[in-house]
């Protein structure tokens, strides 16, 4: 599942990130599927701070749940599904959990 | 490239069985099989006490940065059916060998939500980098099913605990 999407982020000078965590003054964020059955998600004009991702695992045994990439923004979170696509925006002190 | 978790059964503080796409089985016997043998069974009276199963995060490949935040918790409903429980604990890195006598200071794991879960790095605290590649990470996490004499016989459906984690 993790396999699902890469990420990449876009400064103002065009470079291009796909490591870290800190993506202050990045004029773009994309999801780009490795998966045909999935849609390309491409975050443009709003401020985001930082990004992580939240790994779901079923502790009882079955594997991933959900695999979820989050990017933290000041006003709202904008979670993202790698297992389907699956898009919340919450708000910046809630913690997603599925 | 992402990291790898996995989810081991421990029979030791760092020996344990990959479980993360298989089962956690509770049993009267100290062992990660997944079979029929060694079942609980309905007391005529008290309780039956299952081993205790202990459970503890594995980074089997590593994060670019790093691993955050674990953390397990159920879906907030028994479907075991009546006078049978799951109970839980945070054992930090305090290994006990798994047993079968009642485990102390537990809390139903059903407690344990999405919105209240239980820590999982509390004392095995994060971040995990990569330097801790191939090692157990975070803290034990102590099960231990109930059987009271109410309970019906027969197979019991699977429940979910689920364990979550940050990673950069």
């Amino acid at each position: 599942m993790t396999e699902n999407y890469t990420w990449e982020a876009e400064r103002p000078d065009g470079n291009i990130i796909t490591e870290g965590d800190d993506i202050k003054d990045c004029v773009r964020f994309s999801l780009i599927p490795n998966n045909i059955l999935l849609q390309r998600f491409d975050l443009i004009g709003i401020k985001m701070n930082r990004r992580f991702c939240r790994g779901f695992l079923n502790g009882l045994g079955g594997g991933y749940k959900d695999y979820i990439h989050c990017l933290v923004c000041d006003e709202f979170r904008v979670w993202i599904s790698y297992k389907n696509g699956k898009v919340w925006v919450l708000p910046p002190d809630f913690e997603l959990r599925v | 490239m992402s990291a790898t978790i996995q989810i081991h059964e421990l029979s030791g503080l760092t020996t344990g069985t990959d479980k993360t796409s298989g089962t956690v089985r509770f049993k009267n016997a100290d062992n990660a099989t997944v079979d029929t043998a060694n079942p609980l069974v309905v007391p005529a009276a008290g309780t039956d006490f299952s081993y205790t199963k202990t459970l503890r995060a594995y980074m089997e490949a590593a994060p670019v940065s790093s691993i955050s935040n674990l953390q397990w918790y159920s879906d907030g409903t028994n479907g075991f059916g009546t006078d049978i429980n799951v109970n839980a604990k945070n054992a930090g890195l305090n290994w006990i060998a798994n047993y079968q006598t009642e485990a102390t200071s537990m809390t139903t794991l059903f407690n344990y939500t999405s919105g209240t879960p239980l820590d999982g790095d509390l004392v095995d605290a994060g971040p995990f980098t990569p330097t801790d590649d191939d090692t157990y990470i975070g803290d034990l996490i102590i099960l231990q099913m109930t059987v009271g004499t109410s309970a019906t016989n027969g197979v019991k459906p699977a429940e979910t605990l689920t364990m979550s984690f940050d990673e950069v």
